[in-house]
């Protein structure tokens, strides 16, 4: 499960960047898409995990953001929602120009003010 | 006297559910709305449909079911709400096949839910899909409310769960 050693590196990567901060931090977003191929369920059970090895996580959030898959339609010059991975535009052109769902970040972090 | 409770400044903290089977009757009743996959948070902080920010900090390690009671004042009630999710529907012809799908479904690791009507519901994944597909299964792709206590695999913390929620 490489679940895990995403939520480790997320830590890691989070330590590196706020030495001085990293102990204020209350919550960790991280966006998802939906072609990234991460379970947010075992994301948060990860976390949760991590959380018994090294309790002073405890106090922050992890939140998983799922992307929905965003691709453009080169005939309509327009971009549309994949549901279901359905790569095809509303007009009937298929697309797999992915403009959206391929992503894992770190896209918000909040921290305990003073 | 009434607190507007959207004016507070510190979120509502709730630590576990209330007891449920209370007479909500006379209250506005508001929801506090998660992801399937985040009812075993331990921490959470979002704000209500109704704009009352609250913090969940569970005092245990077992999950919040849909319906959930969280709050209850003379005025409010808040309620969890599990948000319904694209689901990989099965419907077994008996139960050696619940078996087969299991198995197929336990590689990815990922938790299979079975109702009262014994589907076999996992949350909506394409590659999940397309194999599945291949098996000859009766399967459909349905929004669903995937419920933490039909939940029958969860990475071997089954048995955990299961004993604190007897607690
Ligand atoms: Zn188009």
């Amino acid at each position: 499960m490489h679940e895990i050693s995403i939520v480790r590196n997320v830590f890691e990567t989070l330590q590196e960047t706020y030495p001085d901060k990293f102990e204020r931090i209350t919550k960790v977003q991280i966006e998802a898409g939906l072609l990234s191929n991460i379970q947010p369920i075992l994301i948060q059970n990860a976390f949760e995990a991590l959380i018994m090895e090294e309790p002073q996580l405890a106090d922050i959030e992890l939140e998983v953001l799922l992307l929905p898959i965003i691709a453009h339609c080169a005939a309509c010059d327009k971009d549309f929602e994949v549901k279901r991975h359905k790569f095809v535009c509303d007009c009937g052109t298929p697309s797999k120009n992915i403009v959206q769902g391929e992503e894992l970040q770190i896209s918000r972090i909040e921290f305990l003010e003073n | 006297m009434a607190t507007e409770l959207s004016m507070l400044t510190e979120p509502l903290v709730v630590t576990r559910a209330l007891a449920k089977e209370q007479n909500l009757s006379g209250r506005m009743i508001d929801f506090f709305e998660i992801e399937w996959y985040e009812a075993s948070k331990s921490r959470m902080k979002k704000k209500t449909q109704g704009g009352v920010e609250v913090l969940v900090e569970k005092s245990h390690r077992g999950p919040l079911e849909d319906g959930d009671l969280l709050y209850l004042s003379e005025e409010r009630a808040i309620m969890l709400k599990i948000k319904p999710c694209d689901c990989i529907v099965l419907y077994p012809r008996g139960l050696q096949e619940v078996g087969t799908i299991c198995f197929e479904i336990g590689n990815k690791h990922v938790p299979i839910f079975i109702t009262e009507q014994n589907e076999v519901c996992v949350a909506y994944d394409a590659p999940l899909y397309q194999l599945l597909l291949s098996g000859e299964f009766v399967i459909e792709i349905e929004e669903r409310v995937l419920h933490p206590a039909q939940m029958v695999k969860a990475y071997g913390n089954k048995r955990q769960i299961e004993s604190e929620r007897q607690v």
